[in-house]
């Protein structure tokens, strides 16, 4: 029950910031200039009028009703400038399974491989093997995700000709063709989430193994293997999974620069495109606005009840 | 017998005539035998083709491939040149405007105004419908749909060619203000006092002072407010203009901006303005000439637009204005926009009440009729095109022994660093060079370098009030100094920013394909379209260029340089020691026209260096930092030194940047100009003289004068009249002799006439030294070894044969053994 108005209030309190925040993102993106530039042997009057028939020179509330009356019908709008013409909507969810497909693979490479080399690590610890995880880590944590990217693709395609330079997506986001193509890309986004999940797993393990609980099922006459397993993996697995829960969210979430490295047709660019095209692609903006906002509000409850799932003592709204 | 016999051979006459027809465009000329496929890799794809809207010219990678023109560029007869072919035209244009004499505006003394143009009935899109003219007339209809104020619509009125009412059809129901003096002229006794004391036309319109409000006519595209605000009580009685500038509208964001409905005051504020002072020269008369009023354009049919087809293959165009000879096979050298009207029908929404289109964004949203047909597009990623088995050309026996290239592929790849492995192992056939590649292949046999037809330029804004206002504005580097700005209004100052650029080092850090640029227009401008002959070999133009860098009298027997080529050769643009004679020169009048404070050391010029685009870009923040060190060391032991700040702005945008120069928000622009009109820089140079395009507005050409000798005699006038003239308009000059002439120097005048004006008013901009001319921009590609160019020199128009005449060395296996028994990389050093 108390977990029940937890959610009820949380969600409540989404849907208020939610609204907050794409209206505070409607009001900016439509102050910022956005008359065109006088363009030589153009009429100007018909790009006028264009933007006249479009609405633009209502009063902003008034255009921010008119975006809510037809979003509300699952209208987003068409897209002025970024790809004239077409339903912003569609072009989004056709994007969006690129965007994906290079995010689950990388999750489901690189959690096992993180998690494993943290518990390895921690295990070790102090060991040749905990030393050489461990500096790796700090490595592969310090150096920016497209170095990678230029590594790979220069090593496994034009060195060693063993991937292609870009993704094929003749056959689609989700086809073996496409995840063999992809590959380059997969590792270069994996480097730094195994990185992550293998720093984090490796000092949450040592906490928890070092902790008196952990003495005591020793002395209970666990073996140490059995004490790992049962008591302290679990344990230690209360912050993380929630990292991985959040890593799952995400994968809507394009990469900028890994998308553009490998010319993955997702939506890591369409966000930044929006804003800096001339004039602003409104429609755009404020559909992405509108979902990624929605998305980390939710992820945010979502993240939060999953620690009262992994853990009963914490208990979601209780006084 | 005989009879029969009479019969049947006239039966096997008409029959083989009848199949002479058939066959002559029934035969396919293509060999597929074998594939060769053209692969590029380019930095951003299309997003949308439509070409009733397309705005970025990526689309250009999907129209160029896949549709056509009635009438198209080829090489001349000697490869060295181009000329005008039909296309999808079976013949040139046929003048027949004496046949529409009483229709369209055509009297009897028009000429050059309503041409025929017959189609080749064998066109087809390339699903197999076939085009007829009234697929041409009703993507034009579609094209000018007010509703759909479609980007492309003034494809029909805006350049040359003027089709008559196109405009008119465009602007059905569509409310605009209008300038009184351009329009209906009315007289301020024509007009109606209302209710509210407020006058409209006799038509109902509201009629406002034009305050803040560009007038073309009167005021050569500024505003009264400008005049008032650059000349003040030296030319107006300001006793008024608060009060009149306090009627206007001044919302920045409303239609309305700058514009105060007439009243009796404010008609009364206006002409205490503008008559109260004698050096103005104004009466009341003029009054009307300050008058702008709502219009909304009355509905035209599209029965009335000068458009039509005469039959299934007959085009009929009647222009509002004459065009003949090239320029107007040139622009006819277009497809009239033509779309495969049910496919762009299906595509039509009007999602929320607005009008909207999805043609052309996707193979299924789409039908071209060029020698290519798309076969698969997936935006931002990858499309490709294969051989259009409709297109006309590919019976056409002219034709035969073309496009041999079978299919065409583009991938987005947005790295260079890929694109350039990519093609190394053989897997693109051309590679745009970029500035970290030259050292490697600059001298490569595989290496072609293309000069494009824009000159960048260092753009300055010498607006001394502006320039005031911003000083006050301004926070100086160093606390308690004045803050200098207006400085840049001294030409001497100008000048020696100027000569401290060593222009051939500065394009070899920015952009080292590129050249140095000694003038407004580069050797790509095109001034005798008819026979190609570029601008700068012509002796006017190469004038231009020894008086702008004050080499006129250097050449010639027994002097520094042998001819006028050898000292334009010699320039470089580069004078450090005349640069700080200059910077001097320009101190001392500062200090005299109390810019810079005399004797006081606590001062510090400003400058901001604007920065277009919409992100960090490598060109303009390496340039501003080369540009700052380059000014920061010209001033050192002149009185300027160490009083130099640079600054550089953020980024201004990628279409807007210019007006932040314009107001005067930044001090100067680099790496900008303008582009397009190689084969018209009698219309381009309107970008540099009229107010609307200037990136120095406060340079006005209305008031400088410019001389042009012509036929022995020198004239003397305005440039921007000499600007109009070159457009088409008669302007009166004045001759040494104090007589005045007429002049009209529009495309029916003689080339030479138009050259010497050209040049002149080339002169006159160069030497206001606010638009800095410092690079020719250029391009350097790598060409797959399997390739064979048709020419090794760039032609105009043809480039080195483009996918028309490319042919190959190899086809796809056979390369791709090639590639392989090489190591799987190539070596094009």
């Amino acid at each position: 029950m108390y977990l029940f108005k937890y959610v009820l209030k949380r969600i409540g309190l989404m849907l208020m910031t939610f609204f907050i925040i794409t209206t505070i993102c409607f009001v900016l993106v439509k102050m910022l200039p956005s008359l065109p530039a006088e363009q030589f042997g153009k009429d100007m009057a018909l790009i006028m009028q264009r933007r006249e028939l479009l609405g633009y020179n209502l009063p902003i509330m008034q255009q921010y009703a008119r975006f809510w009356k037809y979003a509300f019908q699952g209208n987003f709008g068409i897209s002025e400038v970024l790809y004239i013409g077409q339903d912003v909507w569609k072009v989004f969810v056709q994007k969006l399974p690129y965007t994906v497909a290079v995010n689950v693979y990388s999750i489901l490479v690189s959690i096992p491989l993180g998690i494993g080399l943290g518990i390895l690590a921690a295990l070790k610890k102090n060991t040749w093997i905990d030393h050489f995880i461990s500096t790796s880590v700090m490595i592969v944590v310090s150096v920016p995700s497209f170095i990678y990217a230029f590594l790979v693709q220069y090593i496994l395609y034009f060195k060693l000709g063993w991937a292609s330079a870009t993704m094929d997506t003749s056959m689609g986001a989700f086809s073996w063709i496409g995840f063999k193509s992809m590959i380059p890309a997969i590792l270069s986004m994996s480097f730094g989430t195994i990185a992550g999940f293998a720093r984090y797993t490796r000092a949450e393990l040592i906490e928890v193994l070092t902790s008196e609980f952990m003495l005591l099922a020793r002395t209970k006459g666990l073996t140490k293997a059995q004490a790992t397993i049962r008591h302290a993996m679990r344990n230690a697995m209360v912050p993380i999974f929630p990292m991985i829960l959040g890593e799952f969210i995400y994968i809507m979430s394009g990469s900028l620069i890994i998308e553009q490295m490998f010319s993955i047709p997702g939506v890591g660019k369409l966000y930044v495109s929006s804003i800096q095209a001339s004039p602003p692609d409104y429609n755009f903006f404020m559909l992405l606005s509108s979902f990624y906002t929605l998305i980390g509000l939710a992820a945010g409850i979502v993240i939060d009840i999953s620690y009262s799932i992994i853990d009963p003592r914490i208990r979601m709204g209780a006084k | 017998m005989k009879k029969s016999l009479i019969i049947a051979l006239v039966l096997l006459l008409v029959l083989s005539l009848t199949g002479c027809g058939k066959d002559k465009h029934d035969k396919s000329y293509v060999d597929d035998k074998t594939t060769y496929t053209m692969r590029f890799a380019v930095n951003s794809m299309p997003t949308s083709w439509n070409n009733h809207t397309y705005q970025s010219n990526d689309a250009t990678q999907v129209m160029d491939n896949t549709e056509d023109a009635l009438y198209v560029f080829d090489y001349n007869a000697t490869k060295d040149g181009y000329q005008i072919v039909p296309g999808m035209a079976t013949e040139m244009p046929k003048d027949v405007t004496k046949d529409y004499v009483g229709k369209f505006g055509i009297t009897e003394e028009s000429e050059n105004q309503v041409y025929e143009i017959t189609l080749k009935d064998w066109l087809k899109y390339d699903n197999g419908d076939p085009i007829t003219a009234n697929d041409f007339i009703e993507s034009a209809k579609r094209l000018m749909n007010p509703a759909a104020a479609n980007y492309r619509a003034d494809n029909f009125y805006a350049g040359n060619l003027k089709i008559y009412n196109a405009k008119e059809y465009c602007y059905s129901g569509m409310e605009v203000i209008n300038e009184n003096a351009t329009n209906d002229y009315y007289a301020v006794e024509d007009l109606v006092k209302g209710a509210d004391g407020v006058y409209t036309t006799p038509d109902g319109n509201t009629v406002y002072v034009a305050v803040d409000w560009a007038l073309s006519e009167w005021l050569s595209g500024n505003t009264l407010a400008d005049y008032v605000g650059a000349y003040g009580d030296a030319y107006f009685d300001t006793t008024d203009w608060d009060a009149l500038v306090a009627r206007m509208d001044a919302d920045e964001d409303s239609d309305h901006y700058g514009l105060a409905p007439l009243t009796d005051e404010t008609l009364g504020y206006l002409s205490t303005t503008t008559t109260g002072n004698p050096a103005w020269g104004e009466t009341d008369d003029d009054l009307p000439a300050y008058l702008a009023y709502d219009y909304a354009y009355p509905e035209v049919k599209w029965e009335d637009v000068g458009y039509f087809a005469k039959d299934d293959h007959t085009l009929v165009l009647a222009l509002t204005k004459p065009l003949t000879g090239f320029y107007l096979n040139y622009a006819l050298c277009s497809n009239m926009n033509l779309v495969h009207i049910p496919t762009y029908d299906a595509c039509t929404s009007n999602d929320g009440g607005v009008y909207s289109n999805s043609y052309g964004t996707s193979v299924d949203t789409y039908v071209g009729y060029g020698p290519y047909k798309l076969t698969d597009f997936l935006a931002d990623s990858n499309m490709a095109f294969g051989r259009n088995e409709f297109w006309h050309g590919y019976y056409e026996e002219e034709h035969k022994g073309q496009y041999q290239t079978t299919n065409i592929t583009y991938k987005q790849v947005s790295e260079a660093s890929t694109r350039l492995e990519m093609f190394l192992k053989g897997e693109l056939e051309q590679y745009g060079l970029q500035k970290d590649d030259m050292d490697d292949y600059q001298g490569s046999q595989f290496t072609y370098f293309t000069e494009g037809d824009s000159t960048w330029f260092i753009a300055l804004n010498p607006n001394e009030e502006a320039l005031a206002n911003a000083e006050e504005a301004a926070s100086p580097v160093t606390a308690g100094n004045t803050v200098v700005k207006r400085i840049i209004c001294i030409k001497e100052f100008r000048q020696a920013l100027s000569f401290s650029v060593d222009r051939a080092a500065y394009q070899l850090a920015l952009d080292p394909t590129g050249a140095p640029a000694k003038a407004l227009y580069g050797n790509m401008i095109i001034s005798d379209p008819d026979n190609g002959t570029a601008y700068r070999t012509t002796d006017e133009a190469k004038q231009v260029i020894v008086d702008f860098w004050g080499l006129s009298d250097s050449f010639g027997e027994g002097k520094e340089y042998a001819d006028i080529d050898a000292a334009i050769e010699s320039i470089s643009g580069y004078d450090l020691a005349g640069a700080k004679e200059l910077f001097n020169q320009a101190y001392d009048k500062a200090v005299e026209a109390g810019y810079i404070p005399a004797g006081s050391d606590a001062w510090e010029i400003q400058i901001i260096i604007g920065q277009p685009g919409s992100g960090s870009s490598a060109y303009y923040n390496n340039g501003y930092h080369l540009l700052k060190q380059v000014w920061t060391e010209a001033v050192k032991g002149t009185k300027l030194e160490g009083h130099m700040e640079f600054t550089q702005s953020q980024p201004l945008g990628s279409s807007a940047f210019s007006s932040y120069l314009k107001n005067n928000s930044i001090d100067m622009l680099f790496g900008v100009g303008w582009t397009g009109s190689a084969l018209d820089p009698y219309g381009l140079i309107q970008a540099y003289v009229q107010e609307s395009y200037q990136y120095d507005p406060a340079i006005d050409y209305t008031s400088i004068e410019t001389e042009v000798e012509l036929d022995g005699v020198k004239y003397t006038a305005p440039t921007y009249d000499w600007y109009l003239a070159l457009s088409g308009e008669t302007v009166t000059v004045k001759g040494a002799d104090g007589s005045e002439k007429e002049i009209e120097a529009g495309t029916k005048a003689e080339n030479s006439m138009r050259l010497a004006i050209l040049a002149a008013i080339e002169g006159t901009v160069l030497q206001q030294y606010t638009m800095i001319p410092v690079g020719l921009d250029a391009t350097a590609a790598l060409k797959c070894m399997r390739v064979n160019y048709y020419t090794e020199e760039f032609v105009y128009g043809m480039g080195r044969g483009g996918v028309q005449y490319i042919t190959y060395a190899m086809d796809d296996a056979e390369w791709a053994n090639y590639v392989k028994e090489n190591g799987g990389t190539l070596d094009y050093k």
